[in-house]
């Protein structure tokens, strides 16, 4: 793809009139929010009806979704990997998941417990007949999941937002104080412990 | 559409505690609009995820397979590991 090409695919997604989602912005604070549903008669800040934001002055990077879901919720490709492979399958040992994949069994394992961590997969403990048992890896009901992972994201979304805003504010903040050191050295040391 | 591999596995259930004897796969593919090959499969699998137990030339279904449909889970997303390591079982 050509820098023009990139170009050209950024601008059309910084119309935002058409896109699944929606930004608004208060016109009496700095308040903006963001949306997948419209509630009836748009949204309000304080009382008062809020516009919808139809351009970007920015040029954004589209997401992609092996990022999104690593930066997000931490979970690498692989944990993917083993969800789309299983769904829909019946019950699976780890094994057949490793071998169609061509993952170790270990590997299988731990990137189920991952997504338990995070909150995808349930796990629970079953009996077995000759003594201890067997782990099993199982979705969570699927609404349950969908708000889930929305509210996580949302959370995420909102913890970058805070880190963009400190950004700004670390800016402003130079400009107005008489440092000795550079914008540069101050901005990171700000950030450090952070990332 | 074809039949669910956790119907299969309640349907096992069932007709195990209605007949009282072991089944085969080619018993579910007679019962139910299954294909023998995707029987044996799903038989197979059960057997691995330990849900099934080999008995008197058919099987039979476990606890463990009992306790599975007891969870009330569907077929979305199901990873039976019936080797948990060491650390889950200290």
């Amino acid at each position: 793809m050509t820098d023009d090409a990139t170009s050209s695919e950024l601008s059309e997604k910084s119309d935002l009139r058409d896109r699944q989602y929606g930004i608004y912005q208060c016109n009496d604070c700095e308040n903006v929010v963001l949306t997948l549903q419209d509630c009836d008669g748009g949204m309000t800040c304080h009382g008062q009806t809020m516009e919808r934001v139809t351009d970007v002055n920015i040029d954004i990077k589209p997401p992609d979704v092996k990022q999104v879901l690593l930066d997000a919720f931490g979970l690498p490709k692989p944990g993917l990997d083993i969800c789309l492979c299983v769904i829909g399958e019946g019950p699976m040992p780890p094994s057949d998941v490793a071998e169609q994949l061509d993952y170790d069994e270990s590997t299988v394992r731990r990137y189920l417990n991952r997504l338990v961590d995070i909150g995808l997969l349930e796990k629970s403990q079953l009996n077995r007949e000759d003594g201890g048992f067997v782990n099993v890896y199982h979705s969570i009901d699927v609404t349950e999941m969908r708000r889930d992972t929305l509210i996580g994201f949302y959370a995420w979304a909102g913890e970058a937002a805070a880190l963009i805003e400190e950004a700004n504010l670390t800016k402003e903040e130079y400009l107005d104080d008489d440092y000795a050191d550079d914008l540069n050295d101050v901005f990171w040391d700000r950030f450090e412990g952070q990332s | 559409m074809s039949l669910s591999p956790h119907r299969l596995l309640e349907f096992v259930v069932a007709t195990y505690d209605e007949v009282d004897r072991p089944l085969t796969p080619a018993d579910a593919a007679a019962r139910l609009e299954v294909g023998h090959q995707r029987a044996d499969d799903c038989f197979e699998r059960f057997a691995e995820c330990e849900l099934l137990a080999t008995v008197d030339g058919g099987y039979r279904p476990t606890v463990t397979a009992r306790e599975l449909l007891d969870l009330d889970v569907d077929d979305e997303f199901v990873i039976v590991d019936a080797t948990p390591d060491r650390r889950d079982r200290d």
